[in-house]
Parts: structure tokens; sequence; C-alpha cells
């Protein structure tokens, strides 16, 4: 298994697109967030009392657009030996299926992650500077500082958040094979669900929609603020994304062993 | 050969392709199941209410209307005249409008025909709720006539009171004998959007503009003495009352509220008609693949072979997709419509506080052709992008960037921000999906957009992109 992600590794690293596509992952989610923060009104918060604006979300909003590029590096990943041919040649070093999938898969999860860290890092960081300079200070009532708990759970959530995108995107990537196809699905989950939350005006379906949504479920790990509201606890949202990812890429395994390349 | 029988070859080869490749038919299908689908689950998951709401005043044709002003009245037996000459208006909000009318009752939402000044529109003629008519620039003083004739009304302007100039006619619904006569006086609330990370809300302030009248003169069979009246309420906070005093002949109206149709900015056609989206997902792979497939297989030298006009190949290929895609988006709309029309109906968006809309109509058609336009627009453009990328991953996610993104990044966007965001991306195309006019207070960031210019911004990435990839194709080894 070692030898098998190491091959993966050094195949997804010396790729020009993995560089530019974490990169792109990185740039997007932190300016994103930042370009949110600059340009957002926030309503009048008082020290001392609850105040229902969300600044460590707002500054990760951006997690929305950069997941794109993580779903894009898994599909490349695995469906992308495909249209090569390369799969082949993957197949005959590492004959064992379970296990040359799981090393795509590890390495990709690996990837998303370092760049996960990135994001979240340089998001919040560029948010906490706009909103402090904006004058939505701590001290005036706005979010928390960055080593208080519930910022270091968003983070830390956000990070995870990545990697399970990038285990959802290879394991459907797994399945469909072929890029285009593949990566229209992945975007399909993962932007559906809270446009059809928007179509219905139903509550209880609204919040159903919301829960069951792999990404309106698993965001709910970067509130800090107004827990009461949320659709699902930060923990149990981020459990709902780890089951479409384990769904998802459980499925794939299947797929890439019965399956002829 | 001659050039047309070439260019048909082409286009019939490039067809060929299209349709005996199942799963792109399958999945043309698909895109028209997946639209009906969400189209109706917008329907069935709705409800309005506003018809249950107490308070709604209901106009002649039946439909929801404003109607609250200050009104200075007398009553007016039979046929005859009123003239005024409206000294000055404080414009202080724009839609503010001070002038004369008549009016078959002081019921709130009772037929009546006006004349006015407006704060930045010049002299508007208005009746029933209609949306006002032009009748040229002016500002006060200007003299106003209204004559009545049964139920038709004329309208004249004049600068001096001598000289009449015939400016329109308008018609009352079903007068009875006396009718009221008198000065009018509105301002229109101002609306206050807000806009936070996961909600929209208006507000509106109430507002107040006066005016002040003199040579008012009555002629035929009237009685009494004039009444100065606020006709209907808002539930505008804070209230603001009007006023009228008279004091040898001259006449000072403060008045607020407006006068015009109350429809609500909640558009269901646009809602079920947005379930396109969805179907769009799956239409953006297919055209995507018709092109990569090509270099994926050296297809593509088959294909440059068998005609080595590689632009021709091109515009055939655009062509295919981009009917397909029409077709397919057209087929989607008109069942949605359809089928969708009962539903919405059956859950409150029906008279007076919604109009029935019928297909003829052209708001209606504009909607489910625009639909239609909008899906062949992104199925010529997701093709020219494919045919400058060649990768089908990479394609996808440049379309989904420009079409899917943009929703989710206006989202906590300010409204301008959100409107330029719209206005720069083929996401503003939804905007033509609306039948009603454009509105702010929607989560639907496209609903700021005029229809045409939303349609426009996504037909124009089509074409640049279609350019550019002709310009691309000639230059570069296929």
């Amino acid at each position: 298994m070692k030898r098998a992600l190491h091959a993966e590794w050094t195949k997804l690293r010396t790729v020009p697109s993995t560089g530019w596509l974490l990169l792109a992952t990185i740039v997007a989610t932190a300016g994103i967030g930042a370009a949110i923060a600059c340009a957002i009104h926030l309503p009048a918060c008082r020290p001392g009392l609850p105040c229902q604006v969300d600044t460590t979300r707002i500054a990760l909003y951006g997690t929305r657009v950069g997941q794109v590029t993580v779903a894009v590096l898994a599909v490349l990943t695995v469906a992308g030996e495909y249209a090569t041919g390369l799969v082949h040649l993957t197949l005959t070093a590492v004959p064992r299926r379970y296990q040359a999938f799981a090393a795509k898969a590890v390495a990709t999860v690996i990837a998303a992650t370092g760049a996960g860290i990135a994001a979240a890092a340089a998001a919040i960081a560029a948010g906490a500077w706009i909103f402090a300079a904006r004058g939505y200070t701590v001290t005036r009532g706005y979010g928390h500082s960055l080593t208080d708990p519930a910022t270091m759970r968003a983070a830390a959530g956000t990070v995870i958040y990545f990697g399970l995108i990038a285990l959802l995107a290879a394991g459907i990537a797994a399945v469909i094979r072929n890029g285009a196809a593949a990566l229209s699905a992945i975007l399909a989950l993962l932007y559906a669900f809270p446009l059809a939350a928007a179509l219905v005006t139903d509550a209880t379906w609204q919040r159903r929609l919301h829960q069951w949504s792999p990404t309106d479920a698993g965001l709910n790990i970067q509130a800090t603020t107004g827990m009461a509201d949320l659709p699902l606890r930060p923990w149990t949202g981020l459990a709902v994304l780890t089951a479409w990812a384990a769904a998802a890429a459980m499925l794939g395994a299947l797929v890439f062993r019965y399956r002829d390349a | 050969m001659t050039t047309v029988r070439l260019a048909s070859r082409v286009l019939h080869a490039e067809w060929t392709k299209l349709w005996t490749v199942r799963r792109w038919t399958a999945s043309l299908v698909a895109v028209a199941l997946l639209s009906v689908l969400f189209g109706l689950l917008a329907a069935n998951g709705t409800q309005d209410n506003t018809n249950q709401r107490s308070g709604l005043i209901v106009g002649p044709n039946g439909l929801a209307v404003l109607d609250s002003f200050r009104y200075v009245h007398r009553p007016l037996t039979g046929d005859g005249s009123i003239v005024a000459r409206v000294a000055s208006q404080e414009a202080s909000q724009q839609g503010a409008a001070a002038g004369i009318m008549v009016k078959t009752g002081t019921t709130p939402g009772s037929s009546y025909a006006a004349a006015m000044i407006t704060a930045g529109h010049g002299v508007q003629l208005s009746s029933n709720f209609s949306s006002g008519t032009s009748a040229g620039s002016g500002a006060a003083p200007i003299w106003l006539r209204l004559t009545r004739a049964g139920s038709l009304i004329t309208a004249s302007r004049s600068a001096d009171g001598l000289t009449w100039h015939l400016i329109g006619t308008m018609r009352l619904v079903r007068p009875p004998g006396t009718v009221q006569v008198g000065l009018f006086v509105t301002s229109p609330p101002k609306t206050v959007v807000t806009k936070t990370l996961s909600a929209i809300s208006a507000g509106e302030t109430a507002t107040t503009s006066h005016a002040t009248f003199d040579h008012v003169r009555v002629t035929g069979t009237t009685a009494g003495m004039w009444v100065g009246q606020t006709v209907g309420r808002t539930d505008v906070k804070p209230p603001a009352p009007g006023s009228s005093t008279q004091a040898d002949g001259l006449f000072t109206v403060t008045g607020s509220g407006a006068i015009g149709t109350a429809e609500a900015p909640d558009d269901p056609i646009q809602n079920s008609l947005f379930g396109l989206f969805f179907g769009l997902l799956v239409l953006i792979p297919v055209a995507v693949l018709f092109m990569t497939s090509e270099y994926r297989r050296p297809l593509i030298l088959a294909t440059f072979g068998a005609s080595p006009r590689r632009r021709r190949v091109l515009a055939a290929k655009a062509c295919v997709i981009g009917a397909a895609s029409f077709g397919t988006g057209l087929a989607a709309a008109l069942a949605t419509y359809l089928l969708t029309r009962p539903l919405f109906q059956a859950r409150g968006f029906q008279p007076p506080a919604f109009a029935y809309t019928s297909l003829g109509q052209p708001a209606v058609l504009r909607a489910l052709l625009g639909s239609a336009l909008l899906a062949g627009a992104l199925g010529v453009l997701s093709m020219a992008i494919a045919a400058m990328v060649r990768r089908g991953a990479a394609t996808v996610t440049i379309v989904a960037a420009l079409f899917v993104l943009p929703v989710f990044i206006a989202a906590p966007l300010p409204l301008t921000a959100a409107r330029w965001l719209m206005a720069l991306t083929p996401t503003g195309g939804l905007a033509i999906q609306r039948t009603k006019p454009p509105t702010d207070t929607l989560a639907e960031p496209w609903s700021m957009l005029s229809p045409w210019l939303g349609l426009a911004v996504v037909c124009g990435y089509a074409t640049v992109a279609l350019a550019l990839a002709m310009w691309r194709v000639e230059r570069r080894d296929a």
C-alpha cells in the first residue's frame, strides 16, 4: 500500500495541473471570502450581547467556490487515467484494485487537505483583517478572536471539509470515469440541493434539503454563532458529508474493483 | 458541388453524430425531464396567502391595486368638467404626483381617470390602475382639465388657461350618475431593501409631498362644499396622514401613498421555469462531450478530412447543438408551464393578488421562448469553450464557473455588486424567465436585470466564445 501510495503521490505531484488547481483552491476560497468581507453590509452589534453576524463564516464563504477545483483534481486523478489508457499500466503495476483505488483516493485527499489548510488559514486571516479594518472588531461585538474554540472548529472543519469533498469526488469519478460527465455529476450533487431548497417555500422541506445536502450540511461546521438556527449541529453536519463521501468512495471502490478498466 | 450543398452535408453529418449516440439523446430527454420535475417541485412546495390578507384592495379589473392618496373633491352629477392650475409641486419623492381626478367614488379600488404632473416624468395620464401614459414634459405651474361625457373622460393641458391641447381620452368603468371630481396628491413610499448573508428584506417608509392648486373650477351639476379626505390607507409605518387647506381659492394639499397595481414581486412562472437550471447541469456535459469526444478519439482527423473547412465544421456543430438545446429547452419550458399552472392556481396564485397568465401574453411567451434561447446559448457556449480547451473536465469547470458559481457568489453580495455580477456573467440570462418587472426584493439575484439584458449577456458570451473558437480552430493542429 505504501508503495502504491507513493506512486500515486508522485503522479499527482509531477503533473503541472495539480499545483495550479491547489493554488486556485486557495486563491478562490480566500479571495471570494475577502471580496465579500470588503463588500458586505453588517447590521449593528453590541459588545456583550449575542450577535447574529457570523464574520468567520462570511470569511470562509469562498469554500463553496474553492471546492470546485478540489473536485476537478479528484476527477483528473481518478478518471483522467481512463482517457489516456494509463489506467492499464497502473493496474499492471498495482494489480490489487482496492489498493490502487485507495492509493488514488488517499493521495487526492492529502493534497486537498493540504490546500485546505492554506485556504482556511488565508481566508480566516484575510477576513479578520478586513473586518477589523472596516470597524467590525471583536471588541465591538463582531465575531470571535482567532484563538477562540469556535474559530478553531470552523478552521479545522473547513480543512476536513475539503478532504471529504475530494473523497466524494474521487468516488463518483471512479463510477462515471468520463471526466466531463463525472465532474458535472459532482457539481450537480454539490450545488443542486441548496438551489432546490431555494425553490421550495415549505419550511420543513427546506430544512430537510439543507440537512441532506452534502455541502449545506457539511458547511454547518463553519458556524460560530446562531447555533440554534442551524439546520444541523456543526459536527453532525460534517458527519452527513462524511456519510456521503464514504458511500461514494465505497461505491467507487466496488466499481473500480469489479468493472473492466 | 455548391456551397449550400456542402454546408448541408456537414450539417447533416454533425446532426447524425449527435442523434446516433444513444447516451446523448437519452441525456437530452433527461434535461427536459429534470427541468419539468424541478418545476413541479417548485410549484408543489409553495403556498401564497396574499389573497387571504385583510385590506386587499381590488381594482375594477379584478386585480389587487394600491389606492391611497389625499383627495379634495366634490360631487359631479351627469356630464361636466373640472379645471385647475397646479401652481406648485414639491417633487420630494420619485413618483410623487399632483393633479386632478374623476373617480366613481371614494371607496379604494373604484374606477378613476386622472391627469397629473409627476416628479421626474412630466405630465401623465392614468386610469383604472394601469401604468400611466406620458402626455409630454411639463412642470408646475400648469393648467389641467378633465371633461366627462358619460363614461368617456377627455384630458387637456394648457399653459395659460386659454389655449387648450387635447392630451388623451380615458374611460371610467360603469360610472354611476354622480361621480367625484377634485384635486389629488400622492407620494409613494420609499422602499429600502436590506440584504444579509442569508436573507433579503424590503422595508417601506412613508413619504409625503405637497402641492398648491388655484383657478379651480367645476362646471356642471355640482353640490356642497369641497371635502378633503385621505382615501385608502397604507400599512406603511410610520403613517403619514395627508392634509388639505383652502383659502381665497388657493388649495394646499399634502398627500402620501400611491395609485397603481399592487403586484407581488413573486413570479410563479419564473419559479417553475427555474427548474431548467437543473436540466442545464446535464445539458452542459452533453454539449461539451459533443465537441471533446472528437478529440479524445482521433475522430476529429476524419471529420476535418471529410470537410477540410474547419470553420464550417464548427459552425455546423454550433447549429446542431444550439438547435438541439433550444428544442429541448422549449419542450421543457412549455411542459413546465402547462403542468404547473393549475398547481400554482390551487396554491393561491390567482386573482386578485396574481393575474391569470395565459400562453398568449407577451411576457409569458418571452419567458418560455427565452428559456429555450438560454438553453441554446448555453449549449453553444459550452461547445465553443470545449473546442478551445479540448479537455472535458476543464471545459465543465469553466462553464460551471461562469454559469453556476455566480449564483452562489452573488448571494451574500450587496445589491449593486450582485447586479453587476449578474450583468457580467451568463447567469444573468436567467432574467429572461421572469414575466414581471425587475425587482431588487427577491433572493434570485438575476431578478434585478431586465429580461432582454440578461438574454443579451448569455448570447453575447456564446457569440464571442464561438468566434474565438473559429479563430483558434484554423490556427491550431487538430
